[in-house]
């Protein structure tokens, strides 16, 4: 049992550091401000090939998969949560037109979405649903060789950047059924973007299906058997969203150690109270134990055996994270005191970042009733 | 055109605090993290650039233990061709006479065109292996490069002096330039050349593979001896200027001639 990176995924770690806190970090208080992420990080983004990490140099990836993608979303995380929740959300939609698609479907979206020409969405969610694939009220029908779709999906991140998208709909007679859609055709529409508390800079949209016409093999997988897409998507986003707040908890470990360091108090900094030394140890043991939860999933998701298996330990692994961020976060405020919800300290933005994390990707109730699946039912 | 670019690994102190171990003349290294020197990061960029605008190949060379591999490895997926680092205790690292000894000998049988250092390492700031290099392998110098352009057998350099000065010189090849940092953007490898790096040659030497007799390069062999690691006294100076904002900039304007630094 070796409980380190690879001497890869370590160079792989610390150019993606390194690029994070000269380009992105920054301009992360203007990603969150602005809602907004600069045209210039997305090119820093292709240009050091992180659109493709995990698949396949076949398919126009990086090749270094998907044990490699915690630590990489972790270290943009850091510097926005913004830029990390992009491509979390680019990573679940390709995750699943990589393990479902046909070889034409990969060919025709994977490759360019590895160079950052298209960056992927997902959308399950509906105004009426949100985890309940019986519930999706957005309905396909056949019509010749295409099908028709019409619904609303909600708070859909990536929803107005250029490329395919996701989306499950009811097919009239099969039931829940995935479809690759090319974002802004015709009939797709958006609403403003959603005016968020946190991860600002990847918006989130309502996207307004309107007679969109899908070619019938852009349908993903097999018709009415969406749900394992769904399931597998969903446990995929679970290990991005874990590994953008365990990045969202490094850095706020960061900020207090810094700000502790800093800040005098009589004639000694405050890092020299046991105060305050308590909540430093607290945060950094849990930050400890959430990374290796964390890594272990992304490589649980690169050795996957069953898929059962894997979304029981994406529900725990995204459970303890964004429980755990959030008692992580605010002992860094804490640690700030009242200077610590000032949007001049980095902590501020953590903490709006935090809040969001015990709703993302499933509430956590949702997960805690998915751990018990096996223990107590 | 044959390049050879030397990096050296230093502990990252902006984050840290430096403490003096018991020996009292070292620091302490427990706790510090290790990367490439900064001058060298733009050494690396450079001699990448240069092999990009005249072709040829660019081996890296770094004296260091083994945590170093992931500096060399940066480099390869950079573009450098291969990779030679020289481990062992005996050479005495904190002299840079017996450093550049110790470089020297690895290179010399190479014939390198071109050998691209950092103006100065930022954890003994000696500024003279580059030198001192170029002196035990019989080439030309520049020292504080802001600009190269290779040209027919020479080199023209544009160098940093005091002032703001920029000095354009020629330096006939082969040349060690020691380079500045800000003399170009370094660059970030994409994954896939991180990857490739990972099976790119690295080769680790002693001095017994590079024929140094140790001797000449351990600490009995320097002519310089370091004595101690010492904190200076911290003195308090600080003065505090009362006033009104205009009397407090005019105060600090006076102090400012008066010193002879305005």
């Amino acid at each position: 049992m070796i409980f380190e990176l690879n001497e890869e995924q370590a160079l792989i770690q610390k150019m993606v550091r390194e690029m994070a806190e000269t380009c992105i970090e920054p301009l992360g208080k203007q990603i969150d401000e602005e809602n907004n992420i600069p045209d210039e990080i997305i090119e820093k983004l292709k240009e050091i090939e992180l659109f493709g990490l995990p698949y396949p140099e076949e398919l126009g990836g990086s090749g270094a998969g998907y044990t490699a993608y915690p630590p990489v979303i972790e270290q943009l995380a850091k510097a926005s949560s913004g830029v990390a929740l992009m491509m979390s959300v680019h990573f679940l939609g390709l995750s699943a037109i990589d393990k479902f698609g046909t070889q034409a479907q990969k060919e025709k979206y994977i490759i360019p979405a590895c160079s950052g020409e298209s960056i992927l969405s997902f959308a399950f969610t509906e105004p009426g649903t949100g985890s309940d694939p019986k519930q999706v009220a957005t309905v396909a029908k056949k019509e010749g060789d295409h099908y028709v779709l019409n619904g609303v999906k909600r708070f859909i991140s990536n929803a107005d950047l250029k490329g395919p998208i996701v989306i499950f709909a009811n097919e009239e007679e099969h039931g829940t059924t995935a479809f690759i859609v090319d974002k802004m055709c015709e009939g797709y529409s958006l609403s403003e973007p959603w005016h968020k508390i946190g991860l600002r800079g990847s918006r989130a949209y309502d996207i307004f299906l309107n007679d969109v016409k899908v070619p019938a093999e852009n349908v993903l997988g097999e018709v009415g058997k969406g749900f394992p897409i769904l399931q597998h998507g969903i446990a995929c986003g679970k290990c991005g969203m874990s590994s953008l707040f365990l990045g969202v908890m490094q850095a706020s470990l960061e900020e207090a150690v810094k700000y502790a360091q800093g800040k005098p108090y009589r004639d000694k900094t405050i890092s020299k109270f046991q105060a305050i030394q308590l909540k430093i140890a607290d945060m950094a043991s849990k930050v400890e134990a959430a990374r290796w939860l964390v890594y272990r999933l992304g490589y649980l998701l690169e050795h996957m055996t069953s898929m059962e298996a894997f979304n029981r330990e994406s529900a725990l692994t995204k459970l303890f994270v964004t429980d755990t961020a959030m008692d992580v976060v605010r002992k860094a405020v804490a640690v700030h005191g009242s200077y610590g919800v000032m949007d001049e300290f980095k902590v501020e933005r953590l903490y709006r970042d935090v809040v969001i994390g015990e709703q993302i990707e499933g509430a956590n109730d949702l997960q805690r009733i998915m751990v018990c699946k096996g223990l107590l039912f | 055109m044959k390049i050879l670019v030397c990096t050296k690994l230093v502990p990252d102190t902006s984050e840290s605090d430096v403490s003096i171990d018991k020996t009292g003349k070292d620091i302490a290294t427990n706790g510090l993290k290790f990367d490439i020197n900064e001058a060298d990061n733009y050494a690396v960029e450079e001699a990448i650039l240069t092999r990009e605008a005249k072709e040829g190949e660019v081996d890296v060379l770094c004296m260091a233990p083994q945590s170093a591999d992931v500096v060399i490895r940066m480099a390869l997926a950079k573009g450098c061709e291969r990779a030679l680092r020289i481990e062992d205790p005996r050479v005495n690292v904190r002299n840079p006479l017996q450093a550049a000894k110790v470089l020297a000998a690895a290179a010399k049988d190479q014939a390198y065109d071109l050998i691209f250092t950092g103006c100065m390492s930022s954890d003994d700031k000696n500024m003279s292996v580059g030198a001192a290099l170029a002196e035990e392998l019989g080439m030309n110098h520049a020292a504080m490069v802001k600009h190269v352009e290779i040209g027919d057998g020479k080199v023209t350099v544009q160098r940093e002096l005091e002032g703001g000065l920029l000095e354009v010189s020629e330096v006939a090849l082969p040349a060690v330039l020691s380079v500045q940092t800000g003399i170009n953007t370094p660059r970030y490898a994409p994954v896939r050349e991180l990857r490739k790096a990972m099976k790119k040659e690295l080769k680790v030497v002693n001095l017994d593979d590079i024929g140094v007799d140790e001797n000449q390069v351990n600490e009995a062999g320097s002519k310089v001896e370091l004595l101690k690691l010492y904190y200076p006294e911290v003195i308090s100076n600080a003065e505090m200027i009362e006033g009104t904002p205009e009397e407090k900039a005019e105060q600090i304007a006076f102090k400012l001639v008066k010193g002879g630094l305005l």
